[in-house]
């Protein structure tokens, strides 16, 4: 089961580029066909398993193991729980909507985009997935080439650039990464005479000393970049704007929360002194990150940038949750990948669609385009709120958990973080406001929503609604899978009880 | 739309401010369910403490934002005066009363923070006399009822913050009676005069617009507080009698009695200009059954909507707020001697006849004189100070707008990718030097390895 | 006399034959495909002969310059496919040639020759032997074509300073000779083991400049000042050569003498190659940064990956040799691989060199783009390719051992390493340009060639067991 829905994406996009040979529209169906049917096999393995938050000791909702490089102590091991499913879920939407979005968009070599964009997805798929620390390294990688493609050859203007800086910033903080994995595994081996490479064994390693922290920063290096974190963003305007909709939807709903998912999931988990000793920095970073992030989403003037910013912002808010390393900043900052990756993905589909009408993303080119478009202006409004933290949308629930995770963490900055709902709000109404209300002084004509793209973001509203009003299937999916433990300290001492 | 972002802004300003408060009430206590609240700080906070006065100061700043009081107040006028009047009704009459609603529910703790509470009376006395004297130099006939509403609310914070809960609910009821009764009349007027806002522009319509009028007059004496025949009269005087009879400051009461004055000043001061003196334009009356039968069901509320807190059977007390004993209790009368219900009352309802005769005088017979003063060099830049809400958004605009909007476009490009931009220069600049090894002469390579090999040694001899 | 071991030297019989025979062949009747044909043949023959010898069998000497032991035999066997390699894709870049060109593959199998000389050598003599006839043979290979732009001169500047590093070669081979009095390897290792100190003035410096000579050969920082010229004037499928064969016989002798003085001077060797090898990585991805030539960015990535290469010898025990012969043949795999890309879009005299002979070249011959890019990839590191796994054992090596600014600098120059590589890549995927490609379409050979080094660059980038298996049955041998 588990193998299907890791190989899934990739048989999906051989298909899909072979497809291409025989006519452009078969490869697009194709490829929505193979996503769908991910997304249903996920939906069963919900239904029909319970889901849970792994723990050691604990078993995994699913599970694969085969050896691949005995040698190493290395596993090709999958493994899901209730985190990865949530995530991939999200993933086989929002690829979804990207091959949706990118029906008309793209017209040259559609063929090899879907094989690309497939490829992203089976890789951020098999991220969620991997439960052995070099296959996770492995997929970490290959989410990037086909990712660098995608803007290199689909995007804007200053595509290269943008590939190239998002390409270099990643995959040097993955190398940073691939060291501290390979220390981790030595010192592994020196505590107990084993080589592995599984996830399982080296949550217990004892971290503590040093050599550990300067592990952990190995780790959180790459997943800080991809987060991002101040000040390590600056590849993500560019690579959002320059990206094709479609990849810049992939980009911000999926790709950031690689990133936040290797915290959760490795820092937190095997380095809990580490974490506990550079909470503080990260938090200030995360603060940092909110405001800093709304600040410049609000001096922009082209709309993707804006829109990349606010990302900026609510990853955040996001990173302010994971190292609040509570209970409730924890799970809210899982709902906020989530919400976050509807909204803000959404938020670049209208960017997309606009650019597509009216050939520009500057907003001062825009204005009035309500009086020709108003759903479109309708449904914007309803992201933009999300997106701004309007209660009963899915973006308020999650930060509305991580604040009150963080004040339990820190008065301080949780007040600071809350700062960032006021300059959430700016940015939110300089968006519709400067491109769709007002007067239309330019005589912009611009067509509506057509179907396929209107279906797609009333989905991702409903899904926004959902978990704004009825978040609680979500939160439950998040519940550890050991009950005596009490549920705040999972994330936080899974690491130092194992070492025991 | 200038309005609405302000609208959105400022009262997010306040809701971000409750949000924190309801943090810390959650880390506080331990829930969010109003009732649990309630009960859970009574039983664990002392009164005064540290927690009960920032969770009720964080709330007050909600309730201010929301309901327009100082120091958020600039949006209301900006945002009501801009949409129909229908749904300005809406801001005037529903939406910015939750913030009294909100301060009223949550009492308990207000009580438990008796620092705050006072500040919820300062805020309201303030804010009423503000928002009166600015009513008074409007001329927009939209701002003015939007003025008056910020002043009314002013009235429903005091009487919070004096602890007469049910007599601040007991006046957002009758507000939105007449408060509603005026702006569906100002619609019709606005109607009438062919989309004209500016009552200086206006005159005689009481003739022309009979219906407007009659609305207007009932509206405006509810709103004044006329005696016995009015609903305002009785949530109105209810408040000022318990702002002294509760025991706080004195100035208090003044200051409601002031507001009486301004008020009646202001609603003549508009009634006089629209409806009175010489007709200006042509104007026809247009109003269809069902705003004319809306206006009637009004001015029937607006007149006996205050008889829910008469007392119906001896000795059983005012009706409405034992209605409301349960949730919101009576405010024990503290303060004895000085003055009576009755006193208070007659007080009031002289000042109100003041304030007529005086917009009378001012406003009609004397209009050009008056007018006069507001055109000279004092009499001008006081006019102007005053119709711009004594300043605040020349403030606020200075203070936050101009310093983010100059940032914002300075700092467009991010400055953190300087970081970067110079590692990717100085792997350039050493690209470039290094190139200038591969010179393609033969010697300079033969040199390269000589060098390479004398470097080498030299290491290795050094140990 | 000892009696001759056959089976044992086979293999150089067969490669000293090679060239003799097509000799011949060439005095009978001039024919390029006779030619060929023969050096394939014998390359072939070469290699059963080392198939039938095994990786793990024991040493055997071949007279007492040479040692047949399993390590020799690994060396010998990678050596002799990367040159067949070359040959199969030299068929079809010379078919375009009027000049004579059969001599081209005589001194390809002698210079193939020296380097199996080279790594099967236990004596200095037979070690400046092999260098030499490799060196030798590759002056006249470098220079074969001199209507060729820049190849005489490429030819000229090598002749010298090759010239000149051997001269450093020998001054140190003379120094440890003068130390020890002995140039066996065996000899000298059993010596070394007695010693209790050493003359400080003679075996440390004489390594050293040992150490220069292999430097030269190897390309490293600040020796490697020859090879973007070298590169580029060289005719592309003799690069390739020098690339591979050459670099690769070099640093095999360069383990095993590493291994066979270990205990004398380990310390100081260790800090001396790992500070050539920051230098080199340094300057081999600097300098490729703004680079437009192809043939140049290769050069200078071999630079870089020799460095990433020294990084091995950071490790302890098994390690150092494992991970270094990994990483070996995973660059062999790669260059070669990126080289019969640009063989194959090239011909005599007009090679694909720049940088704009690409732009586009995957809406033209897509497989031939995708081949590329997995180079390149491979050459940057990316998982999936056999240079992210010898990468990856590197880093191994480093990490165990705790050598971290080594390691740090590993990650640094491969981060600016992707710069350039991608930039060719991207260039790859413009869309709508036709630069004007030969029109020749590849023939079966250099499609077999190309096809089973992706093959190889695949298998050994998701599942190097087998070869590590290999690999480490042949280093045992160096623990004698």
């Amino acid at each position: 089961m588990i193998l299907a829905i890791f190989l899934l994406p990739i048989a999906g996009a051989l298909l899909a580029g072979a497809a291409a040979r025989v006519s452009a529209p078969l490869s697009r169906w194709l490829s929505l066909l193979v996503l769908c049917a991910g997304l249903v096999l996920t939906l069963v393995v919900w239904s029909g398993h319970q889901a849970t938050l792994w723990a050691p000791g604990a078993s995994w909702m699913l599970e694969l193991d085969r050896p691949w490089l005995p040698l190493l102590g290395v596993h090709f091991h999958l493994a899901m729980d209730g985190l990865s499913l949530l995530l991939i879920l999200l993933t086989y939407f929002l690829g979804i909507v990207s091959v949706l979005i990118s029906w008309r968009e793209i017209r040259e070599r559609v063929g090899f985009f879907h094989l690309c964009l497939l490829f992203v997805l089976a890789g951020v798929v098999a991220v969620f997935l991997a439960a052995d620390l070099f296959l996770f390294y492995f997929v970490w990688e290959l989410m990037l080439v086909p990712m660098y493609f995608l803007i290199a050859i689909w995007g804007h203007e200053n595509r290269r650039y943008a590939a190239i800086k998002f390409f270099i910033f990643t995959q040097a903080s993955g190398l940073l990464m691939l060291v501290a994995i390979l220390a981790l595994t030595f010192l592994h081996y020196r505590l107990t005479g084993v080589y592995t490479f599984q996830y399982n064994e080296l949550v217990g390693t004892r971290t503590g000393s040093p050599t550990g922290s300067w592990i952990m920063l190995g780790f959180l290096a790459a997943f800080a970049v991809k987060l991002p974190a101040v000040p390590v963003h600056t590849w993500l305007p560019d690579a959002h704007t320059e990206a094709p909709t479609a990849g810049s939807v992939l980009l911000a709903g999926l790709l950031l929360k690689t990133g936040a998912y290797g915290m959760l999931r490795f820092v937190l988990p095997i380095f809990p002194e580490g974490t506990a000793k550079l909470a503080t920095l990260m938090m200030v970073l995360a603060v940092i990150g909110i405001l800093y992030g709304a600040f410049m989403a609000f001096a922009q003037t082209d709309i993707k940038r804006l829109v990349a910013y606010t990302s900026v912002s609510h990853m955040g808010f996001v990173l302010l949750g994971i190292f609040a390393r509570n209970e409730f900043a924890l799970r809210g900052a899982v709902v906020q990948m989530l919400a976050h990756g509807l909204s803000t993905g959404a938020l670049f589909v209208v960017a997309g669609i606009v650019q597509a009408r009216l050939h520009t993303r500057e907003l001062g080119g825009m204005g009035g385009l309500w009086t020709t478009a108003p759903l479109l202006g309708g449904l914007t409004l309803a992201f933009v709120m999300s997106s701004v933290g309007l209660p009963g949308l899915g973006d308020f629930v999650g930060e509305f958990l991580i604040l009150l995770g963080a004040y339990q963490r820190s008065i301080g900055f949780a007040v600071v973080a809350t700062l960032g709902m006021i300059a959430a709000l700016v940015y939110g109404l300089k968006v519709v406001q400067d491109a769709f209300h007002g007067p239309n002084l330019r005589r912009l004509r611009m067509r509506d929503v057509l179907p396929h793209e209107g279906a797609v973001l009333l989905v991702m509203l409903a899904g926004l609604i959902c978990i704004g009003l009825y978040p609680r299937r979500l939160l439950h999916a998040l519940d550890p899978s050991v009950p005596s433990l009490p549920p705040a300290t999972v994330m936080s001492d899974t690491g130092a009880r194992a070492a025991r | 739309m200038d309005g609405a972002r302000k609208a959105f802004l400022l009262t997010r300003v306040g809701d971000t401010a409750m949000m924190v408060g309801f943090l810390l009430l959650y880390t506080g206590l331990g829930t969010l369910n109003i009732a649990g609240v309630l009960a859970r700080a009574q039983a664990q906070w002392p009164v005064g403490s540290a927690s009960a006065v920032a969770a009720s100061l964080l709330l007050l700043a909600g309730a201010v934002g929301k309901s327009a009081q100082l120091p958020l107040q600039t949006w209301l006028p900006d945002a009501m005066a801009g949409p129909t009047p229908t749904s300005a009704l809406i801001h005037a009459a529903t939406m910015v009363t939750a913030g009294v609603y909100l301060i009223a529910r949550m009492h308990t703790l207000f009580e438990w923070a008796p620092a705050v509470q006072l500040l919820v009376a300062i805020v309201g006395a303030a804010t009423l006399l503000l928002a009166g004297i600015s009513a008074l130099f409007q001329s927009d006939i939209k701002r003015i009822l939007a003025y008056s509403t910020m002043s009314q609310i002013g009235y429903m914070f005091l009487a919070l913050g004096v602890g007469a809960w049910s007599a601040a609910i007991f006046h957002l009821v009758t507000h939105a009676f007449f408060k509603a009764l005026l702006f569906l009349g100002a619609g019709v007027v606005i109607e009438a005069m062919h989309d004209e806002h500016d009552i200086a522009k206006m005159g005689g319509l009481r003739r022309r617009v009979p219906l407007a009028f009659a609305a207007f007059l009932i509206g405006g004496a509810a709103l004044a507080g006329l005696p016995i025949v009015t609903s305002g009269f009785y949530s109105k005087d209810l408040i000022l009698w318990q702002s002294w009879a509760t025991g706080g400051s004195p100035l208090f009461w003044v200051a409601g009695m002031i507001g009486v004055l301004l008020t009646s000043l202001y609603i003549m001061r508009l009634i006089f200009y629209v409806f009175a003196g010489p007709e200006r334009e042509r104007v026809e009356q247009k109003v269809h059954w069902p705003m004319r039968t809306a206006i009637y069901l009004l001015c029937f509320f607006a007149i006996v909507g205050g008889f829910i807190n008469l007392s119906y059977r001896p000795r059983q007390g005012p009706t409405f707020t034992n209605f409301l004993q349960g949730v919101l209790p009576a405010p024990r009368a503290l303060r004895e001697g000085g003055l009576t219900e009755l006193t208070s009352g007659l007080v009031s309802a002289a000042l109100l006849l003041v304030g007529v005769w005086l917009a009378y005088w001012a406003f009609l017979r004397k209009r050009a004189t008056v007018e006069g003063w507001a055109e000279s060099p004092p009499g001008r830049s006081l006019h102007d100070f005053w119709k711009a809400d004594w300043g605040f958004d020349w403030l606020y605009e200075r203070l936050f707008v101009f310093p983010v909007l100059w940032l914002a476009r300075i700092g467009r490009a991010d400055v953190v990718d300087a970081f970067f931009a110079v590692v990717a220069f100085i792997m350039r600049y050493f690209c470039r030097s290094l190139s200038q090894t591969q010179s393609g002469r033969l010697r300079s390579y033969a040199a390269g390895v000589a060098l390479g090999a004398v470097i080498l040694l030299t290491l290795v001899l050094w140990r | 006399m000892t009696s001759f071991d056959v089976a044992a030297s086979f293999p150089l019989l067969a490669l000293t034959a090679g060239p003799v025979v097509v000799m011949l062949a060439i005095a009978l009747r001039r024919s390029h495909a006779v030619a060929a044909g023969l050096s394939a043949a014998w390359l072939i023959v070469a290699l059963l002969g080392l198939a039938a010898l095994g990786v793990s069998s024991p040493a055997r000497s071949v007279t007492s310059l040479l040692t047949m032991d399993g390590f020799a035999v690994f060396g010998m066997g990678l050596l002799v496919l990367a040159a067949l390699a070359v040959v199969m894709l030299s068929y079809r870049y010379l078919r375009g040639y009027t000049g004579w060109r059969e001599e081209y593959y005589v001194l390809l199998l002698i210079a193939t020759l020296g380097a199996a000389v080279l790594v099967a050598c236990d004596h200095f003599a037979s070690f400046f032997l092999g260098l030499e006839a490799l060196s030798v043979s590759l002056y006249a290979l470098i220079a074969f074509f001199p209507g060729q732009p820049h190849s005489l001169e490429a030819g000229l500047k090598y002749l010298v300073l090759a010239a000149t590093s051997a001269a450093f070669l020998l001054l140190g081979i003379a120094l440890i000779y003068a130390d020890i009095g002995t140039l066996q390897f065996e000899t000298i290792v059993a010596a070394l083991a007695n010693r209790i100190e050493l003359r400080p003035l003679l075996f440390a410096p004489g390594m050293v400049l040992i150490l220069v000579g292999i430097g030269f050969k190897l390309a490293l920082a600040p020796f490697h000042m020859w090879t973007p010229d070298i590169y580029q004037g060289a005719p592309a499928p003799v690069a390739a050569f020098v690339a591979s064969v050459s670099k690769g016989a070099t640093f095999l002798l360069l383990l095993r003498l590493y291994h066979l003085t270990a205990p004398a001077i380990e310390g100081t060797m260790q800090a001396l190659l790992a500070g050539l090898a920051v230098v080199s990585m340094l300057t081999g991805n600097l300098l490729a940064l703004l680079q437009q030539n192809v043939k140049r960015i290769l050069a200078y990535s071999s630079i870089g990956h020799l460095g990433y290469l020294l990084v091995a010898f950071q490790g302890t025990g098994p390690m150092i040799a494992n991970t270094a012969s990994f990483y070996l043949v995973a660059y062999f795999v790669t260059m070669l691989g990126a080289f019969a890309v640009l063989i194959i879009l090239s011909a005599p005299g007009r090679e694909a060199e720049r940088i704009d002979d690409y732009r586009g070249l995957f809406w033209r011959r897509p497989l031939l783009a995708g081949v590329f890019t997995l180079m390149l990839l491979s050459l940057a590191g990316i998982p999936l390719t056999a240079g992210f796994m010898g990468k990856l054992w590197v880093l191994a090596a480093g990490t165990s051992a705790g050598a971290w600014t080594p390691v740090i600098v590993l990650v640094a120059a491969s981060a600016v390493g992707l710069y350039y590589y991608l930039r060719v890549v991207v260039a790859l995927y413009e869309p709508g340009r036709g630069a004007p490609a030969p029109a020749m379409r590849a023939g079966w050979g250099e499609n077999l060639a190309l096809g089973s080094l992706t093959v190889l660059l695949v298998w050994f980038g998701i599942y190097p067991s087998r070869l590590l298996k290999v690999v480490a049955l042949a280093m045992a041998s160096l623990w004698r």
